[in-house]
């Protein structure tokens, strides 16, 4: 079982860190260097986490739990306008951040008003490529109950509804609710803001533990862990200049390079004997073709599909 | 003496939380305390949103003589402007009528002016129309009413500004709840709607 931590502290003796999460078998998540600080989010067996804890206070740093890290979150406004979009939203992206996950902020086209917003298709399936989603509506009781229905019911995915009001009669349409925060104009700085954002930050958990205990009954045929140990050294994602080129969600990664160009040679990449497109479904991201998702497929789905070749 | 904010309609915690949305948002723009009473009504079933503005007073075209204090020194104007916030407005007068050659920014707050006749020649430069004001309180109220509230019809009269928004059509009865409400800011009654 591999356990994800993070490693805060400055870069000296950082070498012998990188060399030890190796040595184990860990693979590093995610790298920020700043300066003379540095940030190491790193996947390392549950077995080893002593040695390496040990070693990141002798090397002068600390060690956090990221509970949401390997996870891409999506936090969904119903506009990109000045309207929805800027404190709350940022400030739980920015706190879902800390916890250790990827978040992207988006808005939909058409999502303000009450009689006339709507979610395109294409803006659903862009949402459930994610992990989760935390949707985000305003101050209004009937307006909340309405768009629920109308926006968030439609997401795949593990969705939080962060809303003002406490609605009613919305609870099939999301996984989980938080009330009381809706549409404000300023910084989420007082104490009881910062209360929500932590239970936001818990509801997320929560609803991502649930999802990876349902991957444990039938768990992917590699961790997407190791595909990234994989990808790594390809030289496209080597030479991307996107902050993140390699993004992990819990059943898969999505890889940050052209999917018409590349998509073939890492179809071809050898995982434990086998293609890479064998044990994955690699599909254009449906952003646009600047990035990938590749899919792990399930231990029991590679199985089935193995049966079914040699019957043929 | 602090504006006062009436918000009435039928959504409680939005009622609450859209007074406190609509003063920072009016204070962000720097209003607040031009502002004599506000009252709002938001029915976001309907949805109705009305929002009146009674201004303590008409607001005033600025002049650089209101804003700034002048002094000549033999062919030169010397501009000291007290109050920042019409800087920028101050510097654009200043280059719209006397070219960017003559016109000078010495520090953040000094300004010297080459080629006015007197400092009274300056200090009667517009820096900022009475319509200026008004037209930020508005684009705050539009940031206050929700984003697809976009049908809106406004009423402007001496020191009072009204805005009535829905979201598609804007029913008669609508405009004459905010007639009324924009008739009792102006007479300063009692609003029932």
């Amino acid at each position: 079982m591999y356990e994800v931590i993070m490693y805060d502290g400055g870069i000296y003796r950082s070498d012998e860190l990188f060399e030890l999460i190796e040595d184990v078998g860990g693979v590093v998540l995610m790298k920020n260097r700043s300066s003379q600080m540095l940030t190491v989010t790193m996947s390392i067996p549950s077995e080893d986490r002593e040695v390496v804890e040990a070693l990141c206070k002798d090397i002068g740093g600390q060690v956090k739990e990221v509970p949401l890290a390997g996870t891409e979150i999506a936090v969904v406004g119903p506009t990109l306008g000045r309207h929805h979009m800027p404190h709350p939203i940022c400030d739980i992206a920015e706190y879902l951040r800390r916890l250790g996950a990827v978040t992207v902020v988006m808005g939909i086209s058409r999502g303000r008003g009450k009689l006339t917003s709507q979610i395109s298709l294409a803006e659903t399936s862009t949402i459930d490529e994610y992990d989760a989603c935390v949707f985000m509506l305003g101050n209004f009781k009937s307006c909340v109950e309405t768009k629920a229905d109308l926006l968030v019911n439609k997401i795949n995915i593990p969705t939080v509804l962060v809303c003002g009001p406490k609605p009613d009669g919305v609870d099939h349409t999301c996984d989980a609710i938080v009330h009381g925060v809706g549409r404000k104009a300023s910084r989420m700085r007082e104490p009881a803001d910062r209360a929500k954002l932590e239970e936001i930050g818990d509801r997320i958990e929560e609803i991502l533990a649930d999802k990876k205990k349902a991957l444990e009954e039938d768990p992917p045929f590699v961790h997407p862990s190791e595909i990234k140990a994989l990808l790594e050294n390809y030289e496209p994602i080597d030479m991307c200049l996107r902050p993140a080129p390699l993004v992990m969600h819990l059943d898969g990664i999505r890889a940050k390079i052209s999917y018409e160009e590349y998509h073939e040679e890492i179809e071809n990449m050898v995982v434990y004997g086998r293609r890479l497109g064998d044990v994955c479904e690699i599909t254009p991201s449906k952003i646009n073709d600047s990035s990938m998702l590749i899919r792990i497929k399930t231990r029991s789905q590679v199985a089935y599909e193995d049966a079914r070749k040699a019957k043929q | 003496m602090a504006a006062e904010t009436v918000v009435t309609g039928t959504d409680e915690y939005g009622n609450e939380r859209y007074k406190q949305l609509y003063e920072e948002l009016l204070f962000d723009v720097g209003k607040l305390a031009a502002i004599e009473k506000s009252y709002l009504v938001l029915k976001p079933k309907e949805p109705l949103f009305i929002v009146s503005v009674k201004m303590k007073a008409r607001p005033a075209a600025k002049k650089i003589g209101d804003v700034a204090s002048t002094r000549s020194e033999r062919d030169t104007i010397y501009v000291s402007i007290s109050d920042e916030m019409y800087a920028p407005g101050i510097l654009k007068a200043l280059w719209d009528t006397y070219g960017r050659d003559n016109v000078q920014q010495l520090d953040r707050f000094d300004i010297s002016v080459k080629g006015a006749k007197n400092s009274f020649e300056v200090d009667a430069i517009d820096v900022e129309s009475h319509e200026h004001p008004v037209q930020e309180i508005l684009g705050a109220l539009y940031r206050v009413l929700p984003e697809g509230i976009r049908n809106r019809r406004t009423f402007s009269d001496s020191d009072v500004v009204t805005v009535v928004a829905t979201e598609e059509i804007m029913k008669p009865a609508y405009i004459e709840e905010a007639t009324i409400v924009h008739e009792a800011m102006q007479k300063g009654g009692e609003i029932n709607v």
